[in-house]
């Protein structure tokens, strides 16, 4: 697995799996339709931690990613840039959101365990703006990707390779 | 390589499919009755790349099919593009489904919903055909607006529908619309490669150096106006003289007069305290001035320091507060006890020390924490000690304003000082408008060093107006013309065309195929008989084509021929419809060699032989290609030759049609 002291005190702080996780739910939570593809969840902390991304987001789904990444031709590269830089914080989010039960990983899919929102909204609450925004983002991107199509769809229109 | 067609699919409004398939890299033939629906196919491949109305004709098709879809190769993998065939009084959809990957299977009817617009799967398609990004600029005087070929521009030479295949005039499809032809005209320079790739980069920096040169053009011109007028600058000298600054007279040249301005500008004025030096009150005021000054810019300086110290802070803290906020999630966590196994496999996983638990995060929160109430705590201190330095600020700049006030009084009480203040204050007049004329002159006074900076600027962006220019591009578009005229001619004689002992040519500024015969150019729209016509449309997309394909231009690598043997038949009404058995009244099974020739038999040998030629140069074309070419075409004539009949791949006699008959129609039966 990664060292958790090998990184810095930003990151461990920024990127924490706590956070990252919940990260993740809210994307599981909004692609619904099975949960959310494994491949996928590798591209959300990309697209959504990042504040210039994720400003650039429009508002609803209504606008198709091939329309949206036509209108910010910036975005598609550095996805992919922070695809690769993102690998480990993903994993261990991953690792830590399913050992503690937040989801389940099934199936190469991540499913949105019940139970949680209450807990998640709580403790949103007494967060910082940015968090929140952050969680719901997530929730829209996850809706996002579940309306473009399937993954191998979704990672060829960002330029990414598994 | 660019796109190949897999198959082309209809869904049912019912979730059936109905897959035509298609050979990429060979010749595909669909041949059949009339009235099956052959010719909107090229209307089908049109909207389903993007058109802006569907030009489906009305009819059985536009009501029985659901979505229209196609499984493109691509030069990486494959994909498959859908649109949903406008719903009954609407002239579009812009519900627009799509799929990549390596190997994409068709999806079944149920999975097709809208994933992007009209305008998403356009980007998408002419990134995919590899059209990057270019630019037509129209020459000068020209109003249309710069031109950025897509996708549509590129399938303009993909297609020849029936009515247009066998047309004189134009050679390209569409391009009886003057804008469509001028589209066609400024985005060829780019699908032939006659434009440089570096096209754009280029012209961009043209833009900039062109912007370099004006502005070192103007600069250039505001130094030599200043120069024009050294008259000004010896009035100034003479003004000087006067005030009793004692300057040099008689200077002629305007550096020297520059330079006797630039010594008196600079004489010190710390003359002017001479009468009061020995008033020992002036003098004592004179040096607690001086002190209050030095004390003024101390107490600055250090406020600048601490200020800035106070906005590091204030960053530091709110890096920190997004961590602890970041952090405090894991109080979500909070009392659910975490799994041993492996979310992923489901194995015993050991206590890993390089994973963070819940309680090294709640460490990492607490120091987080800790950190952050440090700086809090600091803040305030630190505000204060900032408040204490600005107040002994002013009390010092208060002490300033007094001393300057009694420090006044005693100069207006001195007569002698009265007296030498007016000289003074005449020269210190002078010196301040030398001192502004000096400033505003530019500061580069060495014109040479502008002047050449600005030949260079010249030379360069002529060689690249030189590079980009028209005529160059002119120059590669007539290489090109000759290159393919090599083939086209070869052609011609091939199909026996009328004049065809004499080279055949593309021209791209008319947009059509000229013979240069002994008694001139000869047009095709001059060129007599139907025969002739559609031989030039053949050989001139193939001769494109083939272009495109051996160096890798940005077109899709298909196209599509509707008909072109149908100059050689009598109109349908007298056959009547083809290949009725005569004796029992119905549509003869297909497959027998007797009626697949039938509607050939109705025509002259000569007329056959032409057919036949017209084909073989399709299929030997397409075969020198090596499998990265694709023709489709529909036909009314199926030729009794083994060549041709492998070929077919979809015969639509006896009832089989493009939309079977048992679908449901929206809107209610036919």
């Amino acid at each position: 697995m990664t060292d958790w002291a090998a990184f810095s005190p930003e990151e461990r702080g920024l990127l924490n799996p706590s956070f990252f996780s919940v990260i993740l739910w809210a994307a599981a939570v909004g692609h619904a339709d099975k949960g959310l593809p494994f491949e996928l969840a590798f591209l959300v902390g990309p697209v959504v931690l990042h504040r210039t991304t994720r400003q650039s987001l429009p508002a609803s789904t209504t606008t198709p990613l091939p329309v949206w990444l036509e209108n910010n031709p910036l975005a598609r590269p550095r996805i992919a840039d922070r695809a690769r830089l993102l690998i480990p914080f993903t994993k261990d989010a991953l690792m830590f959101g399913g050992r503690h039960g937040i989801f389940t990983l099934a199936g190469a899919r991540i499913l949105p365990a019940r139970g949680w929102p209450a807990r998640v909204n709580s403790t949103l609450r007494n967060c910082t703006d940015e968090v929140r925004i952050c969680a719901k983002r997530s929730r829209v991107v996850g809706k996002w990707f579940a309306r473009t199509g399937d993954p191998a769809t979704v990672m060829a229109l960002l330029g990414v390779r598994p | 390589m660019s796109i190949m067609l897999l198959d082309i699919v209809l869904f049912s409004h019912d979730g059936r499919k109905r897959i035509l398939t298609l050979r990429p890299g060979a010749v595909n033939i669909i041949t059949g009755a009339s009235r099956t629906g052959k010719s909107a196919l090229i209307d089908i491949v049109d909207y389903c790349f993007g058109s802006d109305t569907c030009r489906v004709p009305e009819g059985i098709i536009r009501r029985a099919v659901g979505w229209f879809g196609m499984p493109l190769l691509l030069p990486e993998g494959q994909a498959f593009v859908a649109r949903r065939c406008p719903l009954p009084g609407a002239l579009s959809s812009e519900d627009c489904f799509v799929k990549i990957g390596l190997e994409v299977a068709i999806p079944d009817a149920a999975d097709l919903s809208r994933t992007t617009n009209t305008s998403g799967l356009k980007a998408l398609l002419t990134r995919v055909a590899g059209i990057d990004d270019n630019l037509h600029e129209p020459p000068e005087g020209q109003t249309r607006p710069p031109l950025s070929a897509t996708i549509r521009h590129a399938l303009a030479l993909c297609f020849q529908p029936q009515d247009e295949i066998i047309r004189r005039e134009e050679l390209f499809h569409g391009a009886s619309d003057h804008f469509v032809s001028q589209s066609i005209k400024d985005s060829l320079p780019y699908f032939l490669g006659a434009v440089d790739t570096e096209f754009v980069r280029k012209h961009e920096l043209l833009r900039r150096m062109r912007e370099l040169l004006r502005k070192c053009e103007r600069d250039l011109r505001e130094v030599l106006g200043v120069r024009g007028d050294p008259r000004k600058a010896s009035t100034l000298l003479a003004q000087a003289r006067a005030a009793g600054l004692g300057a040099s007279s008689g200077l002629t040249s305007f550096d020297d007069t520059l330079a006797a301005l630039k010594d008196v500008a600079s004489t010190p004025l710390a003359a002017i305290d001479a009468p009061l030096s020995t008033n020992a009150e002036y003098a004592h005021l004179s040096t607690k001035r001086a002190q209050l000054l030095e004390q003024q810019r101390l107490l600055q300086g250090e406020i600048a320091v601490a200020q800035a110290f106070a906005s590091d802070e204030k960053a530091y803290s709110v890096e920190a507060t997004e961590q602890h906020s970041r952090l405090k999630t894991i109080g979500i966590f909070e009392g659910a006890v975490p799994g041993h196994t492996c979310p992923l496999c489901s194995s015993e996983l050991r206590v890993d020390p390089a994973t963070p638990s819940v309680s090294d995060l709640k460490d990492t929160l607490a120091l987080v924490s800790s950190r952050l109430e440090a700086v809090e705590a600091g803040a305030p201190r630190l505000q204060l000690a900032l408040g204490e330095l600005l107040n002994a600020l002013a009390i010092v700049q208060q002490e300033l304003a007094t001393n300057r006030a009694e420090m006044a009084a005693v100069r207006s009480q001195s007569d002698t000082f009265a007296e030498f203040a007016d000289e003074t204050t005449q020269r210190a007049h002078v010196m301040g408008r030398i001192s502004l004329y000096l400033e505003s002159l530019p500061n580069v006074p060495d014109v040479s060093a502008l002047e050449s900076e600005a030949q260079q600027l010249r030379t360069q962006i002529a060689a690249l107006e030189e590079e980009l220019s028209d005529e160059r591009i002119r120059e590669q578009l007539t290489s090109i013309a000759s290159v393919l005229s090599q083939h086209t001619t070869e052609w011609a004689k091939a199909l026996d065309l009328e004049h065809s002992g004499s080279p055949f040519r593309l021209d791209f500024n008319k947009l059509t195929m000229i013979a240069d015969t002994p008694n001139g150019p000869v047009p095709m729209d001059r060129m007599g008989s139907g025969a002739n016509w559609v031989g030039c449309h053949l050989i001139a997309h193939l001769a494109l084509h083939q272009w495109f394909t051996n160096n890798d231009r940005p077109v899709p690598r298909f196209v599509f021929f509707d008909q072109p043997s149908q100059i050689y038949f009598p109109p349908e009404s007298v056959i009547g419809p083809i290949a009725i058995d005569s004796e029992t009244g119905e549509e003869p099974v297909e497959g027998g060699a007797e009626t697949v020739d039938e509607p050939l038999r109705a025509i002259s040998d000569n007329d056959r032989k032409a057919v036949a030629r017209m084909f073989r140069l399709v299929f030997d074309v397409v075969e020198g290609l090596s499998a990265h070419f694709q023709v489709v075409i529909t036909e009314h004539a199926d030729l009794d030759e083994p060549w041709y009949q492998d070929a077919v791949v979809e015969r639509w006699r006896g009832g089989l049609r493009l939309v079977p008959e048992d679908w449901p129609q929206a809107g209610g039966a036919s």
